[in-house]
Formats: structure tokens, sequence, C-alpha cells
């Protein structure tokens, strides 16, 4: 027994010790960004070395970024997409995944190799903005929700975890004489905690992380989400009708990539306590 | 033609079911099955306006497109913009760099989140795991302009960090960056850290899937740790596994960002890839039908190795993925 | 009934969210004019601009990205008070500003004027009648002084102007560390061997007096897109390397477009492999230049690592700025031009960065489009763009320029002012570092006809440059990092010759001397 207990206790120091090493290392260059963001620009240009402690700190970086006008709607945009788009899409996706688990249904095994396709098909930039302006969808917040609220991947992703659920759990709610509907809200949903955390997480990164549809789609300035905007700052004297280079700061560019981080860094713990183990226990027998 | 069917004994009667029948017998199908029905609904309809309705634009891969006159009213060519892909001189060198990049990404870099994801499920004390668990998502948020930029400055030559580990073990300073020899690995290596940690993310989820009964079922049999991983844990989410595997073949040609931000000139026929090398030559041809011609080119080999994978899994787990 | 209506209430109220959304939104793109065409009828001889009309000017940029921040602001009062124009700017950003325009052309929304660069798309639109002229302001008497044969004929075809030309590359110079030069006794380089051996100096022999051996001559890309004037030194005006753009260059002499890349020039292009090869041997080269994009080079210039930059001489004054926040005695000084052995001086750059306005048959009224074009880039317009307002921006009392408003000095580039057409604009605040290069670069010629926008209606040089240009970057980049001697060029060459380089070169002056006439 207790040789037993001192092979799991070296064991787990190595895992620890393994899993800190890849920690730091991921630590590194966001370490990295954080330091170059809180220098002043003339020290974080300075090439050829990595900047891990600052040698001189200075909060200018982040005031250019909060004085940038519109960053607050911008922030409210894009939380607003965010949020819509992920809970939406979360809730289409759940219905549409359990939908196809039926594969004796006649047409579900059609349409799934039909949603399939559309991960690899794309008409490209011109159908989509043709399609977008004939909705009526151009300049509207909902153009960079609508065109985008389901994902293929993440369908087929929970259509297998779907599948991997024992059949005795619908068989048994059934017999206690709940139907379909009942049996998918009720009992199957609550089960699959994890990967409708899964899934919300990749839709709620993937809308807060857009920038393309929003450039592209958008005009109107207190529309725009956040992502354009800041980009707008990397860029600040790009018009082809000005000459030189007024680039905003190597410092700024890294408070940018910041920014756009803190945000999951906040959202994914409250989601992590979906991931936990056990959550199946019991709901079979009885 | 009634009476002749009328004059034929019961049994040799043809079984012509007239159309109301059949509509009559379709309608109960679908009204049986129709929560089903009901549940994709919405998703497909979705999917039929934002996805395949854009795609009647694929035709402008075999035109001559002018976008004044319009796709309908532009010239067919058939395949001659094809030809014109394939006729570069480099097209083959990028294709071949694409695919043995990607199978080396796949072969080194696909099993790392699961072994991540399997070692992070062993750590018991649940403040550390998350840490970590955080920690490691992180790099896949940076963009590879970030990325790209810090790990040119790490693997540089002139005093870079790794070089200076190396050094101290005696190791000679290596131009990791524009060795023929390294720049893939170095590729791949960089992807493998960028990515591994977000892709644990699902794996986790599915391990937390698992029932403790049968791991408590396992210790009754004298299982220990390594054996609960290796007979309970890893069957137990190698479903989830070829999903996320087949799946992961869509974007499996797809090999741009990292590529573009971090080769140079002395490295680039070991690197240029298909979208890299298409990106070049649309800087001189900025053409909307070449782009889209390269396009279907990819996605049309993808079709073909996801089918031919959904296949091969059928051997292994019984069914196919789709 | 219950069950039912509980399974379809979620689904239900989805549609409803979509149905909803799909309610047609204000859109910028459907303000297409419906106000009366433009024609001044004589019956409103009296106040031709009674009628307002709304234009457009879709261009790449961001918001303040026009000049000073209240330029936008500025155009949008002049052009309502002279022409009762409601202007407005569609600013794009850069990264979807190709597929924007691609994109808004396919679906028939033509924007008023616009800025673009693509001359394929360009091209099949004057063809179709999309793109009208702008002869009238071409030919405008302001413009009497410029050589309109030079600088506004690339878009001149069937006796019309279509193109509104406003801006070319402003001058290239090599610039150096002044006081590195100081600290170490040397004076100006004036032709390749002095530069070389200032450069080697540079890395040798501590310039910057700290007692460590960190310092080298310049660092360039590793494409070679910005090392245009040290290749000049010894060919004739390529684009930016024998590497780019199939070694296209226009001869004066001639006045046809031939390529560097033929044996005749084989052996001034090898003393320039052998140049840069031996400066790379020597470390005066950036051993890192490889790895090397735009911003890594001006990094190393403005933290204090590299001695030399060649860049345009509107990066300067915010470059000099950084250097001097950690070395206050630094100093800028450009070189002057250097005769190369074709006659022309490596300053004598083929404008690559002309840029246009187009104007489509979507616009309300082309005159008063044309009036308001004409101002902006007329001196007065010009001003706005870069100090803003007197009296309000910037003052002037004397012949003394004071800046009243920070933020506009932050954001005004004066290298504009030389980057327009009309060279009598002067500078209101003297910016000294840009003065002195200017001077330094004296002789500095502009050519306004772009080779690579010909290139581009050549279907020889559109199918094959890309790769040619790739096989001789490799090539020159393997010599000059000392893996290949400076005579592999020889089979380098021949290399790219079977590919058909002087067929390439025929095809593309072919288009050239057509549209020049």
């Amino acid at each position: 027994m207790s040789g037993k207990k001192l092979l799991s206790g070296s064991a787990d120091a190595l895992i620890i010790a393994f899993l800190l090493f890849i920690s730091a290392a991921m630590l590194i260059p966001l370490l990295n960004v954080l330091c170059l963001s809180l220098e002043p620009n003339y020290i974080a240009i300075e090439p050829s070395r990595l900047h891990i402690i600052p040698r001189e700190i200075t909060l200018k970086a982040y005031a250019e970024i909060i004085k940038k006008g519109q960053i607050i709607i911008s922030f409210r945009n894009s939380v607003f997409i965010t949020v819509l788009g992920s809970l939406s899409g979360t809730l289409l996706t759940a219905m549409m995944s359990y939908g196809l688990c039926d594969a004796n249904v006649k047409g579900i095994k059609f349409i799934s190799y039909l949603i399939l396709f559309t991960m690899m098909f794309s008409g490209g930039v011109i159908p989509m903005y043709m399609l977008i302006k004939n909705l009526g969808l151009m300049n509207n917040l909902m153009a960079l929700v609508l065109p985008s609220i389901m994902s293929a991947y993440n369908v087929i992703l929970m259509r297998s975890f779907f599948k991997s659920l024992p059949d005795s759990l619908s068989d048994s709610a059934k017999i206690d004489g709940c139907n379909e509907a009942r049996v998918f809200w009720r009992i199957i949903l609550p089960i699959s905690k994890p990967i409708i955390a899964t899934i919300l997480l990749f839709y709620a990164v993937a809308r807060w992380n857009a920038y393309f549809d929003g450039a592209m789609y958008i005009t109107d300035r207190n529309k725009k989400p956040m992502q354009v905007i800041l980009r707008e700052l990397l860029i600040l004297s790009d018009s082809p009708d000005t000459s030189g280079d007024l680039d905003i700061g190597m410092n700024v560019k890294m408070a940018i990539a910041f920014v756009t981080i803190v945000p999951i860094l906040c959202v994914y713990p409250f989601l992590q306590k979906y991931f936990t183990q056990g959550i199946l226990l019991g709901s079979i027998k009885g | 033609m009634d009476a002749k069917i009328a004059a034929m004994p019961c049994e040799a009667k043809p079984r012509i079911i007239p159309l109301e029948k059949r509509a009559v017998a379709v309608a109960r199908y679908i009204n049986l099955h129709k929560f089903t029905y009901l549940l994709i609904l919405p998703g497909l309809i979705y999917f039929l306006i934002f996805h395949y309705s854009p795609l009647y634009f694929l035709q402008v891969a075999f035109k001559d497109y002018n976008i004044f006159k319009g796709l309908s009213a532009s010239n067919w060519v058939g395949f001659k913009n094809f030809q014109n892909l394939f006729s570069t001189k480099f097209f083959m060198q990028a294709f071949s760099n694409t695919v043995i990049l990607s199978f080396m990404n796949k072969l080194f870099g696909f099993p790392a989140p699961i072994i991540l994801a399997l070692l992070l499920n062993e750590v018991r004390l649940p403040k550390l795991k998350k840490l970590v668990q955080t920690v490691v998502y992180l790099p896949h948020f940076l963009s590879w302009v970030i990325v790209g930029s810090i790990f040119i400055t790490m693997l540089s030559a002139q005093g870079g960090l790794v070089n200076e580990l190396l050094g101290m073990i005696g190791i000679g300073p290596i131009s990791f960056m524009t060795s023929k020899a390294w720049f893939r690995w170095v590729l791949v290596f960089t992807e493998i850290w960028k990515s591994c940690g977000w892709g644990t993310i699902i794996y986790l989820a599915s391990i937390s899937g698992i029932s403790p009964e049968l791991y408590e079922a396992a210790v009754v049999d004298g299982a220990g740790r390594l054996g609960k991983i290796w007979h309970i844990t890893l069957p137990c989410i190698i479903p989830t596994i070829i999903v996320v595997f087949v799946l992961s073949l869509a974007k499996v040609l797809n090999l741009f960002d990292q590529v573009f931000v971090m080769y140079n000139p002395l490295v680039s026929s070991v690197s240029e890839t298909i979208d890299t090398y298409v990106y070049q030559i649309g800087i001189v041809r900025a053409d909307v039908a070449f782009a889209t011609t390269v396009g279907l080119f990819k996605n049309v080999i993808t079709v073909a190795l996801i089918l031919l994978t959904n296949q091969a899994v059928k051997k292994i787990q019984g069914e196919t993925v789709i | 009934m219950k069950t039912i209506s509980k399974r379809l209430a979620i689904p239900a109220i989805v549609f409803t969210l979509v149905l909803a959304a799909c309610a047609p939104g204000a859109s910028v793109q459907s303000r297409m004019p419906s106000d009366t065409p433009g024609e001044a009828g004589p019956s409103t001889a009296a106040d031709p601009y009674a009628e307002p009309v709304s234009i457009t000017i879709t261009t790449r940029g961001t918001p303040g990205s026009l000049g000073v921040p209240r330029t936008e602001e500025i155009h949008k009062r002049i052009a309502k008070e002279k022409w009762n124009i409601d202007l407005n700017y569609e600013l794009i950003d850069k990264n979807v500003y190709t597929d924007q325009i691609t994109a808004k052309f396919a679906a028939g929304d033509y924007p008023n004027i616009f800025y673009y660069g693509e001359a394929k798309l360009i091209q099949a639109a004057i063809d179709g009648g999309v793109i009208l002229p702008v002869t009238k302001a071409m030919e405008d008497p302001v413009y009497d002084a410029v050589d309109r044969d030079a600088y506004f004929k690339q878009w001149y075809q069937n006796g019309e102007y279509y193109g509104f030309s406003y801006h070319c590359s402003a001058a290239e110079p090599i610039n150096l560390r002044g006081d590195w030069l100081k600290n170490l006794g040397l004076s100006v380089p004036s032709n390749p061997a002095e530069l070389y051996d200032t450069l080697v100096a540079f890395t040798k022999n501590d310039p910057d007096k700290n007692g460590k051996d960190d310092t080298f001559g310049i660092a360039i890309q590793g494409d070679l897109g910005d090392a245009g004037q040290l290749w000049t030194q010894f060919l004739p005006a390529v684009r930016s390397s024998p590497a780019s753009n199939v070694g296209l260059y226009l001869d004066r002499d001639s006045n046809s477009i031939k390529t560097i890349l033929t044996e005749a020039d084989a052996a001034n292009v090898k003393d320039a492999l052998a140049w840069f090869s031996g400066l790379y041997k020597e470390g005066a080269i950036d051993p890192e230049y490889i790895t090397l994009k735009q911003q890594d080079v001006e990094a190393k210039f403005v933290s204090g690592f590299a001695g030399a930059w060649d860049k345009v001489v509107g990066g300067l004054p915010p470059a000099l700025a950084k250097l001097q926040a950690s070395v206050p005695e630094a100093e800028i000084i450009a070189m002057p031009p250097v005769t190369n052995p074709y006659g022309s001086t490596n300053y004598d750059m083929v404008a690559y960065k002309t840029d246009y306005y187009f104007i489509t048959t979507s616009i309300p009224d082309v005159d008063r489009g044309l009036d308001f074009l004409l101002w902006r880039f007329s001196p007065e317009g010009i001003y706005t763009e870069v100090y803003g307002e007197e009296g309000v921006e910037y003052e002037l009392s004397n012949g003394e320029f004071k800046w009243l408003d920070e933020e506009a000095q932050k954001t005004s580039s004066p290298a504009t002012i030389i980057t327009r057409f009309l060279p009598t604009v002067e500078f209101l605040e003297k910016v000294p570092v840009v003065e002195a290069a200017l001077e330094a670069a004296d002789g500095y010629n502009r050519f306004a006809k772009d080779v690579p926008s010909f290139a581009v209606r050549s279907d020889l040089y559109l199918s094959k440059s890309a790769d040619i240009d790739k096989i001789m970057l490799e090539g020159v980049s393997e010599i000059i990092v000392g893996q290949k001697p400076v005579d592999y060029y020889d089979s380098l060459l021949a290399e790219v010759r079977a590919y058909g380089v002087d067929d390439i070169a025929a095809e593309v002056n072919a288009v050239f001397q057509a549209a020049s006439n």
C-alpha cells in the first residue's frame, strides 16, 4: 500500500513539475506583451531581446486606448454581439445536434452531410456581401450575429457528445412517461453541461474576436465592435492621402493585444465549473 | 390498365401506391418524427440561407470574371483558371510543403492536447488545475503577428534566449529561422505551443463526462493510476478524439498566418504553403476568380480527405463520424 | 397542446428575433443619389450651386487619419460653403479595403469618388464606362507648371484622363546617424565605396561610444523591399532590387521599359551583389536582416543599433523624436545622390506609390466633385490636412509658425506637402531634418510612370512575375548571406531568363507605349 502511495506521490510531483514548466513556457510571451504595454515607447521598441520585466513603467499606452473615441460604445457593441450570438448559437446548435442524433429518421443522414460540407465550401466575400445587402442587414449589428450564428464544426462536435450518452437515460425517462421534448429539455440538456459550456465558450470567443465582418458590414461609427475600433489604432495614418508613417507605438499595440484577452480571462473561470467530473452520477439508476 | 390489374390474382397485383396514399404516408411519417424535424429546422434554414445560397458564386472559378459584366455575362473558360494555377512553377512545391507541414502538425500536434488534458486531469489540487488551465489557453488568443515576432526574437542566432540556453550546455548557436533543416520543426513546435492549451478544452469536457463508477470498478480490479488512464479514460474519450480529428481535416490545407509571419527567403523553399504562395501571386493578380479557384481546389481535396477518413473510421469504431 | 406550444416556444422566439433583425437598417450603400443629375442648367445660371448634392469620397483610412483631427470637419464645411456639397468621407479599414471595393462593384454600388490601386479592376471599369474622365481637372491651368506627360498620364486613354493624380512618392534618401559620423570623425559618404567603409566603421568602431560592440551599419528588410536606393547605386531605377517586378525599369533615354535581368547588365548586378555580401560578411548589414520586417528595420534604427536607414523623408521627424528620447544628441543626415553606371542617380526612383482618385457614374455632379478635389489638393487644401486651420490649430505671425493644438501637432505629417503635385507649396513650419534631407537629395527626380501598373496589363507578366521574383529573391538572399558565391548569379540569371524575361519586358513595354499616346 505504501509503495503505491509513494509511486503516486512522485508521479504527482513529476506531473505538477511538468505542468508548471509548461505554464511558464506559455506565460513568457504573455508577460512579454504585458511588459511591452507598460513600457514607454522608446524602450518598448528595442529589438532583439525579450522584455519580461519593465525597466520603466507608464500607463500611457492604456491611456491612448481609453482616449480613443467610441471605445466604450464599441465595447458595449461587442458584448451585445457576443452574448446574443453565443447564447442563441448554443441553443440552436444544441437543438440541431440532438435532432441529428437520430440517424434512423429519413433525411437526417443526408442533412448531416449537408452540414459537413458547409465547413469546407465557401462562396467568398462577394456573394456574402450581396446576401447581407439583400437581407437588409447592411450596417446592422445583426449582420455580425446572424451569418455566423452557428458553426458546422460545433454542431458535429455536439452531436457526437449527445450520441455518446447512454440510451438508457432517455429510455428510462420515456418509461416514466416523458415525451420527447421533455426528455430533451429536462434530462439530456442538464446532463450535457460540459459540452454546452464548451460550445458556449467556442461561440463566445469566436464572436468576441471577430474582426472582418465588423469592418466590412458596419459603416456607422457607433455600431462598430471593439476589435475594429482597436485595430484602427494600429494604423494611425495609413491613408493613401498622407505621407510619412505615424505609427502608434509598440507599447500601444501590445496594450491592445492585452486588452482583447482580458475579457476572456474574466469569463472563463465562470464556465470552468461545468468541466468537473461526475455529472452523470446516479442518473441511470432508478 | 385498371381492368387488367383487377383481373389478376391478389398476390400478383403490382404494388402501385397512388400519390395520395404516398403523401399521406409521408405526412404521417413527418408527424411521427416531428420533434426531430422541428429541432433541426431553424438550423437547417440558417445553413441553407447563409452557407448554401452563396455557393452559386463558385462558378466564378470557371469563368473569366469581369466585375462589371457581372457573373452571368462573364465568359465561361472551363478549367483554364485551374490550369493557370497548376502551371505555375512553384505550385507543386507549395502543395507538397503544405502536405508535409500538415502531416507533421498532425503527427506531433494532435496528440499534444490529449496528453496535456490527461495530465491536467490527474492534478488533485483544484486551484492549481484552474491556474494551469487558464494559463495554457492564453497563447491561443495572441495573434501570430505578435507571437511570431516573439519567437523570432527568442530563436535568434544573435543572442536569442534559446541559443543562450543551448550555449550553456555547450551547443553552438543554431540559426533556427534560416536553416532549411530546422525551420519546419520551428513551425510545428510553435504551432503546438500556441494551440495545444486551447485544444484541451474539448477533451476535458469529454473526460468530465466519464462516470466515476467506472473508475471505482477499475480500482477494485486492481488498476493503478496508469491503468485507470489506459483502460478507462482513454477509451472513453476515443469517440471525441476521432470526431475532433476528422473535423480538423477540414482545415488541414489552410496554413497562412503562422508561415507568413515567420518565414523568410532563405527557408521559403521548405515552408511556402499554398496560401502564402497564392498570396504572392494575388498581390500581382488581384483576381477574384483566381482566389476562388484556389479555394475550390483546396476544398475539393479536403472533402475527399474527410470522406475517406470517415469511411476508415467506420472500421475502427463501427460507425462513421458523420 | 401545452407540450406542443412549449416545444415551439423557443424556436418561435428565435424566429421572431431573426425577423425583427431583418428590418432594413440605415444603409450608407443605398444612398444612391436620386438627386438631380449633374447639369447646372442655364435657368439656374445665377446660382449653379442652388441644389445641394451629396458626394461621398471612399478611401482607405481611419477617422482622423486624413491629416490633423479636424481635417474631415474642415473639408465638409468648405465643401458646403463653396459648392453646396454635402460631403462625406467613407473611411474603410485597410485590411478589408480591397474586399470592400470589389464587393461594392460586384453589387453595383459604385462609390462616387474612390481611391484604388488595382489596375485590372480600374481598366475593366474604364472599359465598362463606369469611370468618368477627369480631363477637365487635370488640364486645369493650375497644373501648367507640372509636367503632365510625366506625372498624369498613367490613366490617360483615348484622349482622356481617367485618374485624378494627387500623390506620388517623396524623396527616399539614405539616412545616416550624423552624431555617429561626428564621433568617428567621418564625413558624409558620397559613393558606394565610401558608404561601404562608413557602414563598416559604424559596425566596428563603437560609434555611440558606449563601450559595447552592439552596433552595425544598416538594417534592411528580409525581402529587400526597402533597400531600393542601395541597389540603384549600381542599377537603374528598378523598383527595389533585381528580385522584384522582373527587374523592370523605365529607361529614360529611349523612353521604353526594359529589364535588368540580361547578360549585358550582369556585371553591374554582380557589383551590387558583391557590395551587399561584403557588408554582410563584415557584419555591417544586420546579421538578422533576413528575418526583419519593415517595423523591425525601423526599430533597429530608432533604438540606436543601426547607423543607416533607407527611408522616405516623411518618416524622419517621428524617427528623430524617438531617437532623441533616448539619445538627445542624435542627428539624422541624408546622403547625397550617387550616379550609377546608367547615368541616373540612385534617388531617381520610379514613383511607385502614385495614387489616384477615380470618379464613377454614380456621382450626382461630376463638375462640383472635381472642383472640390482641385481645392482639396491645392495649397489651401493641403494646409488643412497638414496643419489645420489658421487661428485654430496654428498661428502664423510674421512668418513665424506656432502650434496651438497639441493633438494636431502630433498627427501632422509635413512630408505630405512634397508628395503633392504642386511643387510651389511651401512648408509653413520649418522641419529641419526634412529640409536638410531634401537638400541633400538634390538632383532627386520623381517619375510618376509606375512601371508595375503597366506590367499588370500584360498577361505574360501576370502569369510569370511571382515565380521569377521568388527565384530571384531566394538566390539573391543566398548570395548576400554568403551561402553562395557572387558568381552563382550567372546560373541564377540563366534559370530566370529561361522563363522568357525578354518577352515579358517587350510585352510590358508595348502596353506602356500604347498607353503613352
